[in-house]
């Protein structure tokens, strides 16, 4: 990984605070789900911008609303499961 | 505007599949002749106690959904000049929707379906074009305003006297919904349907789709969508089960739905599959019950409508086009069709006349690239209080301009060449560009606001740029909240980019190829960060101010 853990939560923070006036009181620790605040286009562009800032290529089995309940869910995740190479059936 | 909050509560028992359930139900096909609000209630008398909907919550029975939409009907029928009034839905997927929007039928009103994450300046604009009578929504997704009196109905299981059909004077030609949608100039424009349209385009879908009574097909497309409002109509009119997935966000959630909910068929606009493939495990899920898919709304690669047909196998897969102006669908690809005419968008389906036609609207050969143009029981009536409009892209002799550049082959095969104006897809939304500029040029008058589709990833996503128009400066910050805060989601701009000037075309109008090249650069580049920019044109260099938050 070539971010360390809290410059990616303040870049996830950043890029979730930024995408409304509900998303602007967000902390490390809302829960996006509940709240409603994640939809399919904030998800998918939140994979892209993980990918891009991190390196990290996100799998297919990562991508369910218990790694993407809060920015730590996600950051924890992040840190916990570097992504083996060679199990990238499921992308396209 | 008065206000009608809906409360579905929960049902008491999950009602089972009587004698009428299951093989034993074959809907007839409903007559075009007829009113889309008696068709429906045949329908629901027939199914009686078969589930009509399954929610989180629980299972509703047709006999539950003609009893609710009944008290709507009464609720609407008390007001004086009801007939033929406006009635505004702001409401999700649920069973309030159904019985609000058959309700309001039966009490021969007209549905104004609206989007739930509507912005208010646009939803304002639109009660100024429609007037509506009465706005109906749920609690949980309306904000009160002290103007308008409100009242609430609740929706229970109830045993109800036998209901009879009221009798219905709206005729077949007349309104029965108006769908707003983004015209080719950016404003809203309201589609206007009648009973005939809605019932032909579902005939024509049921001739095309194997669509049967003991279908269960998972909903993630809104109902105030002109795709959703297909699928509404075709599975309730052939009593048939509304599955309602109220988050389409994680796509194991789909899978898992389609999977655990015993689904028979999945429709879905080009993004939706999209995540599927990426995400979705496709292979992981057991979908014993899967019949088909359907996509449409939007244009999804060749390879990647392979991959879902082969991953979805023995299950088919179904690519279709459609547009509001034609109620919904209006060509469609059979399966074995695929590999064959790769790209295609498949040919008309019954009822539908399509052709290719030139600028003076004569038919040109297989072949000859021309405006895809459609004619049929399915095309609207025209723009809501809009003739102008409506000749732009309705001919006297019924044929409709869809706006999308096509050409066909030697067997009747259509293929998309492209778009001839600015609209886009977004998540199957049509977005006119403008409707982003003039909101910003609205909220900042000295700024000069271009809004460019550009490609993230495989998806479509707006960069915005911006210029003063006098010697104030450009708050780039607030512009991009205000965005963010006030716009559909599917509308926000990933980027604001300040400009000096715009780079203009010989014709001295803003060059939008030139931006749409910059705008390809600044989103392949990280957008949350500076975005390094120099882009020249051949004409006159174009300076752009980096922004600095």
């Amino acid at each position: 990984m070539t971010i360390s853990q809290s410059e990616l939560v303040a870049d996830l923070l950043h890029f979730v605070q930024s995408r409304g006036a509900r998303h602007a009181e967000v902390t490390s620790h809302t829960d996006l789900l509940e709240s409603g605040l994640l939809d399919s286009l904030l998800l998918m562009d939140l994979i892209l911008h993980i990918e891009e800032v991190s390196g990290i290529r996100i799998e297919g089995d990562q991508v369910n609303p218990s790694n993407f309940r809060s920015i730590a869910a996600i950051v924890e995740f992040l840190l916990k499961a570097p992504v083996p190479q060679g199990s990238r059936s499921d992308r396209r | 505007m008065d206000i009608l909050l809906l409360q579905a509560e929960p049902p008491m028992a999950a009602p089972m599949a009587t004698t009428h359930g299951k093989a034993a139900f074959r809907a007839s096909m409903p007559s075009v002749e007829s009113n889309l609000g008696s068709a429906f209630f045949e329908i629901a008398h027939a199914r009686g106690y078969y589930p009509a909907v399954v929610t989180e919550a629980g299972t509703y029975s047709y006999e539950w959904l003609l009893h609710s939409a009944n008290c709507v009907r009464r609720y609407l029928c008390a007001r004086p000049g009801h007939v033929g009034a406006r009635v505004a839905l702001q409401l999700s997927n649920s069973p309030e929707y159904l019985a609000a929007f058959y309700g309001a039928l039966l009490a021969e009103c007209v549905v104004v379906p609206l989007p739930i994450s509507i912005e208010k300046p646009h939803c304002q604009k639109i009660y100024e074009l429609c007037q509506p009578d009465v706005l109906i929504s749920r609690g949980e997704e309306f904000s009160p305003s002290e103007s308008h009196a409100v009242a609430t109905l609740r929706l229970c299981e109830k045993p109800e006297e036998e209901i009879s059909l009221p009798p219905l004077r709206r005729q077949n030609h007349d309104l029965a919904m108006l769908l707003f949608t983004s015209g080719s100039t950016g404003m809203p424009k309201g589609v206007m349907l009648s009973h005939r349209n809605l019932l032909a385009n579902a005939c024509s879908i049921l001739h095309e789709l194997p669509i049967c009574a003991d279908d269960r097909t998972l909903v993630v497309l809104p109902f105030c969508h002109a795709f959703g409002n297909s699928i509404l109509q075709t599975h309730i009119l052939s009593g048939a089960t509304l599955l309602l997935h109220r988050s389409a966000t994680f796509p194991v959630s789909i899978m898992e739905a389609l999977s655990r909910l015993r689904a028979t068929s999945f429709s879905a606009v080009p993004e939706v599959y999209r995540m599927l493939l990426k995400f979705g495990q496709l292979e992981k899920w057991s979908l014993k019950d899967l019949r088909y898919m359907t996509v449409a709304g939007g244009e999804l690669r060749y390879e990647l409508a392979a991959e879902i047909e082969r991953r979805i196998a023995p299950a088919s897969f179904y690519i279709m086009y459609g547009q509001s102006e034609a109620t919904a669908r209006l060509a469609c690809l059979p399966p074995q069709q695929m590999h064959v005419r790769r790209g295609s968008i498949g040919k008309a389906i019954t009822g539908v006349e399509l052709a290719v036609m030139d600028d003076l609207n004569h038919r040109l050969p297989p072949g000859a690239i021309g405006m895809l143009s459609a004619r049929g029981e399915n095309v609207m009536l025209g723009y809501w209080q809009d003739p102008s409009a409506t000749a732009d892209v309705l001919s006297a002799d019924g044929w409709l301009r869809t706006g999308d550049i096509a050409h066909q082959d030697t067997d009747g095969y259509f293929y998309l060449n492209g778009r001839a104006n600015l609209l886009v897809k977004v998540q199957g939304y049509r977005v006119h560009p403008a409707e982003i500029e003039s909101f910003v040029e609205t909220a900042f008058p000295h700024v000069r606001a271009v809004a460019i589709p550009t490609s993230r990833g495989e998806e479509t996503r707006f960069v915005l740029f911006v210029s003063s128009e006098s010697t104030e400066l450009v708050d780039l910050a607030k512009i991009r909240a205000t965005c963010q805060n006030q716009l559909a989601p599917h509308k926000r701009p990933i980027h604001v980019e300040l400009l000096d000037r715009f780079p203009l075309t010989s014709g001295h109008k803003v060059d939008r190829a030139e931006l749409a090249r910059v705008a390809a650069n600044i989103s392949r580049t990280d957008t949350s960060s500076v975005a390094v920019l120099s882009a020249k044109t051949a004409a006159e260099p174009i300076s752009a101010n980096h922004q600095i938050e």
